[in-house]
């Protein structure tokens, strides 16, 4: 049965500062034998996940930080894939990334009872670059957020995670009002000393839940509805990418494209001079690297059934695709036709991991 | 595409003299079975379609389908066994699943489905390969060379 | 550069009337890797292959491309000429350009040649990407599982056990013999199944090499060719057949008297406890649960009370047992079309209407009238009976398509034995054609027309209803072009043969095919008729199609011959296509594992990669294309060998 608690946001802290004590706190009193965080790099420039087991490491710790420079899930496959490392480690994941460690889980890339899911609250993020501006010409990230909601990433406006779906334990600020963090767990060694959350709290945090899931359904739609516009057909498709590099940052950065090397990285994807020159004969030219739609199209074909839509590959482009848009508006019609919404449980069965006698007959 | 493919210049008008080439991944032991019979019966049907034997359609790659469209085929066919009747039990089961996915992606963007064809044909049906093929033959001619070659 | 030849044979005309084999030759010995390209008119002949062997030798050729017909024809005769003179038999591969180009294009020729280029061009890119394989050597077990215990199945076991094979006859009623048991006399000789099926029944049953499983089905069936593993499910007999001596006290006991008789088709009862017939091997008793008072109420239990050896237990003693199996035949047989069918014959709803197999029971010694021919409703002797032939057969608007194929014989037997027992009744038949085309047959027709004096009318009855105790039938005598009408006191229905009943759900536990009827599917219907798609697993008998006894009996002994050669050795040798793991890019996410039908690939829980068991694959390359890193990848077809396969036939030549 899952316990609802409370930390007080006292004077002088903020919800960031009265998180991390009762973190800080579980590691001090080895309730916790470490803790992987988001921590300030560059005095606050930008934030990255930390695995600390000093409590006293933590003081430029982050669990809010709104910026995600890369997906968490990829550092729990990481941290536990060869072996997860004795003890309890707690990782402190937005819902975006605990959808990616769903879904590596399955894939046997993440072993997710090893570890202690600590889940929050996520109002979204800016982008590495935009926060490094922000904090460069001195101004307060999350204020400028506040102020100017479209300085956030197009994958967290359109956030299908508003809801924390997995978790060992919670850090919820939705309508908190910055005076209070619930903590829920079932598991009472998390909760240590906590008050119980008062009449209210979390009803307060399920509306601001569904306010914001409003919100973001609509973005969504308006999104989409340009994607139908501009992003249609061979032309639209071409134009989209027509920037590209090949340089697979959007594969590299992908927390759910798990593989060693990726296959269009591989020796199949090398031509003799003598076959790209047949190919430029019979098409007239070939862009050069080769196999731009072929990377595109295949990548989505291998992954976007598991795409959690996160973004990662936006924020990853060197030259400004809207990747993420392209496998986003893809997954959403993908993944229903084998009735799987990707990261949303890890009781799913993979899409192509399983299959129906009387299901999808071609047409 | 360059900027130059994309204003058409690049682009082969759809016409009589149109000639698709098609690409089939034929089951070994239905389809291509059944292409055999349909051969040894002299039942003719057009030259377009270049077959590749594959053992089963769960071996077609998503990768296969995409890698025949990108470089010119202007249609790609996979023929296998009916449900229930896959020589490795499940094959057909997983082709079906793993290749619808192609046809979303493909339907999702317009990035004309159509071209793309799973059929169900076993080793007796020689006049459902000829049908098929004829069929898909024609409606590829009247769609005109595939715009996907050379994105 | 690798050394390719391509060799274009003409099959006489079949391909060179279609394809410009010169232009064929000329365009093929551009590729760079092709180092030699000639035609012949005949390649499968043996000059044609010393050609081709003398080729290999002389310009060291270091793979081929065979230019011909369908490699299921072929690939084995030029893989094996290749590996005689010392060339790896998988660096040969075949351009089908007979069955996928010449015959289907005979009237384009120049796209037709543009489309044997391309595939022989294609070939060629695939086969300079092969490697070299060796034949997979896997031991086996020197075991025959045969389903199905009627005398298909028990010559093929009788076979096998006599090759010193150790054979598990399985068998789901309670006694082997099957159909044949049931029959009167056979045709063309008149012999009684007691004479010549039951000295085989003995045989089998005292033979040492084979266990017979009674009252058993095929629960699951694991494993390929020279092992498989087959789960036997001994269904409840809740007789302890250890202490039963088949005396029969509790078929004497047994109030539940009721049952219509599977071995009588109906036309006698049998009891709960139960021996099917006299001559029942093994000869045990069964309690049949759905009609046992005890097992049903809890009430009665007299047998248990009067068994002299005290065998019944009620005890539900369903037992799986695991087998290891080298070799499968499946002798299931066949069934008539159900009585439900045929209500407008007057089956099931006139009493003296009755089916071929139920009217055998009439004729037997063995039967219910001790082979007196009694009319079912009141017992009288029929004076006139009315035999209609093809009902459900050739009737492919209403029924079954197919010819039934024993119906004009056992007809003409069963006219001809009712004479012998009757002797001034008559018989009347109705056909469409007298099909007897066996040893004998013929002369034994002739002689029931000439010598019994059975009356034969070429036509089909429309209506067969009862009137003032006799049945009319109604008809058209179609040589003659009147209609007749008859006063009958007996229709026999010579209903179509069909499938065993399961077959389809065994069929899929054995990864075999059934036709759209049912039938069991041979691998070729006049070159593999015993064998299946699946190796190691044959077929014997009726389970293939209708056959009459020696048929199945020569098909019985064909099926052991297969088993017996593929069991003659200790190893068997498999084709060494399958597949393989790259370790270095395996990244050990298991999609491969939830592909594979055969668990003949799985991550290994110490190193985290996927590995495959060379035993168990059966090359399908499923888990090659589920492997999103192509970590897994079917061993000579590559996604590279694939993907310049496509460039060939959406570019043209590779290289130019």
């Amino acid at each position: 049965m899952a316990e609802e608690r409370i930390i007080k946001v006292g004077k002088g802290e903020t919800p960031s500062t009265a998180a991390l004590a009762h973190l800080e706190q579980l590691l001090t009193s080895g309730h916790l034998d470490g803790l992987m965080i988001p921590m300030s790099m560059g005095g606050g420039r930008t934030f990255m996940h930390v695995l600390v087991t000093d409590p006293d490491a933590l003081a430029d710790a982050d669990p809010f930080a709104p910026v995600m420079p890369v997906n968490g899930g990829t550092s729990v496959s990481r941290l536990t894939k060869l072996e997860a490392p004795s003890g309890r480690i707690g990782v402190v994941l937005r819902p975006c990334e605990i959808a990616a460690a769903i879904e590596l889980h399955k894939l046997l890339q993440v072993r997710l009872g090893d570890v202690v899911v600590i889940g929050v609250d996520c109002p979204g993020t800016i982008s590495v670059k935009d926060h490094i501006d922000l904090v460069d010409a001195g101004k307060d990230p999350l204020s400028a957020v506040a102020e100017e909601p479209g300085l956030l990433r197009e994958a967290c406006m359109t956030c299908d995670w508003t809801r924390v779906q997995y978790h060992d334990m919670l850090l919820g600020t939705f309508g908190s009002d910055g005076t209070h963090v619930i903590v829920v767990s079932e598991d009472e060694t998390l909760l240590g000393g906590l008050d119980k959350a008062p009449k209210g709290a979390l009803e307060a945090r399920e509306s601001t839940i569904e306010k914001i899931e409003d919100i973001r359904v609509k973005t969504t739609e308006a999104v989409e509805k340009e994607v139908d516009e501009h992003l249609q057909g061979p032309e639209g498709v071409a134009r989209h990418w027509e920037t590209c590099i090949v340089c697979h940052n959007c594969m590299e950065q992908c927390p759910v494209c798990y593989c060693n090397e990726c296959f269009f990285e591989s020796q199949t994807f090398r031509y003799e001079g003598d076959k790209m020159m047949l190919w430029a004969r019979n098409r007239g030219s070939l862009d050069m690297p080769t196999d731009k739609a072929m990377f595109h199209l295949g990548r989505m074909a291998h992954m976007v059934a598991t795409c959690i839509g996160c973004g990662m590959c936006t924020q990853a482009c060197p030259v400004g695709i809207n990747v993420g848009r392209a496998f986003k508006y893809v997954a959403s019609r993908v993944q229903p036709v084998y009735d799987y919404k990707a990261g949303r449980s890890v009781d799913d069965p993979l899409p192509q991991a399983t299959y129906l006698e009387d299901e999808l007959e071609p047409r | 595409m360059t900027d130059k493919d994309r204003k058409g210049e690049g682009k082969a008008a759809a016409g009589d003299d149109f000639e698709p080439v098609i690409v089939g991944f034929f089951c070994n032991w239905c389809t291509a079975s059944a292409a055999d019979l349909a051969g040894t019966s002299r039942m003719q049907y057009p030259p377009n379609v270049r077959p590749i034997r594959v053992m089963c359609t769960g071996s077609v790659d998503t990768s296969f389908v995409l890698r025949a469209l990108l470089e010119g085929a202007d249609g790609v066919m996979v023929g296998g066994c009916h449900p229930g009747d896959c020589h490795y039990v499940t094959g057909n089961y997983r082709a079906r699943r793993r290749l619808t996915g192609v046809i979303k992606i493909l339907e999702a963007l317009a990035l004309d489905p159509e071209r793309f064809r799973f059929e169900w044909i076993s080793a007796s049906e020689g006049a459902k390969f000829v049908k098929v093929v004829t069929e898909f033959t024609e409606d590829i001619k009247r769609m005109g060379p595939s715009p996907l070659k050379g994105l | 550069m690798p050394r390719i030849g391509v060799f274009v044979c003409h099959c006489g005309l079949n391909i060179a009337a279609t394809v410009d084999i010169a232009k064929v030759i000329d365009r093929v010995s551009q590729h760079p890797a092709v180092a030699h390209a000639e035609d012949y008119i005949f390649m499968c002949s043996d000059p044609g292959q010393l050609l081709v062997q003398g080729k290999i030798q002389e310009l060291g050729l270091d793979g081929l491309v065979m230019a011909n017909c369908s490699p299921t024809l072929h690939e084995r005769t030029f893989r094996n000429a290749a590996a005689l003179v010392g060339l790896n038999p998988y660096l040969v591969e075949i351009a089908n350009i007979r069955e996928a180009v010449s015959w289907p294009h005979m009237k384009e020729p120049e796209r037709a040649t543009e489309k044997a280029i391309e595939i022989i061009l294609a070939t060629v890119e695939k086969v300079r990407q092969n490697t070299e394989l060796h034949t997979i050597k896997v031991p086996v077990t020197h075991s025959v599982m045969i389903i199905g215990g009627g005398v298909a199945g028990i010559q093929a076991a009788l076979d096998c056990a006599d090759a010193g094979l150790e054979v598990h006859l399985v068998e789901r009623t309670s006694s082997i013999g099957g159909m044949m048991a049931s029959l009167s006399e056979t045709f063309p000789t008149l012999d009684c199944p007691q004479c010549i099926l039951t000295p085989k029944m003995t045989q089998a049953g005292k033979h040492p090499n084979i266990r017979i499983h009674a009252y058993s089905e095929i629960e699951e069936v694991s494993g390929f060719v020279g092992n498989f593993q087959a789960k036997v499910r001994h269904k409840a007999t809740y007789i302890d057949w250890s202490k039963c001596t088949g005396c029969g006290v509790c078929m004497t006991v047994c109030p539940t008297k009721k049952i219509p008789s599977e071995y009588n088709h109906g036309m006698a009862n049998r009891t709960a406890a139960y021996i099917p017939f006299p001559q029942a091997v093994p000869n045990r008793a069964v309690i049949d649960d759905k009609n046992c008072l005890w097992l049903l109420k809890g009430k009665c239990g007299i047998c248990a009370k009067k068994c002299p050896a005290e065998a019944i237990h009620y005890e539900d003693n369903t037992e799986i047992e695991e087998l290891e199996i080298g070799a499968i035949i499946v002798a299931t047989g066949m069934e008539v079309l159900p009585v439900e069918h045929f209500g407008e014959y007057g089956l099931g709803k006139i009493p003296d209407v009755v089916t071929g197999i139920q009217f055998e029971r009439l004729l037997a010694p063995s039967g219910p009238t001790a082979g007196k021919v009694q009319r079912p409703s009141d017992g009288t002797e029929p004076k006139e009976i009315a035999f209609l032939q093809c009902i459900g057969s050739r009737d492919p608007a209403n029924y079954k398509p197919y010819c039934s194929k024993v119906c004009c014989m056992y007809t003409g037997k069963q006219a001809m034995l009712y004479k012998h027992a009757v002797h001034d009744g008559q018989a009347f038949v109705f056909y469409i054609d007298i099909r007897s085309d066996g040893k004998g047959y013929e002369e034994f027709i002739q002689r029931a027309m000439e010598e019994e004096k059975v009356l034969y009318i070429r036509g089909k009855v429309s209506k067969v209803f009862e009137d003032e105790g006799k049945i009319v039938v109604w008809g058209t005598d179609t040589l003659t072009g009147k209609w007749i009408e008859l006063r009958v006191d007996m229709v026999v229905l010579a209903t179509a043969a069909v499938a065993s009943s399961g077959v389809n759900e065994l069929a899929s536990k054995l990864r075999i095919t059934t036709d759209e009827h049912g039938w069991l599917k041979e691998a070729h219907l006049k070159l593999q008729p015993v064998e299946t798609l699946t190796a190691g697993i044959y077929l014997a008998g009726a389970a293939q199609f209708v056959k009459d006894i020696s048929d199945t009996v020569a098909q019985a002994s064909g099926a052991a011959a297969k088993a017996i050669a593929l069991l003659s050795k200790d190893h068997l040798e498999r084709v060494p296509i399958i597949a393989c793991v790259d370790q270095d890019l395996c990244v050990g996410c298991g999609y491969c594992e939830t592909f594979c039908a055969y668990g003949a690939i799985a991550v290994d829980p110490v190193t985290g990669k996927a590995e495959v068991n060379e035993g168990l694959c059966e090359g399908c390359g499923g888990c090659a294309a589920h492997c999103p890193s192509g970590a897994a990848t079917l061993t000579n077809y590559g996604k590279k060998q694939v993907f310049d396969m496509i460039t060939t036939f959406t570019n043209g030549q590779v290289v130019q």
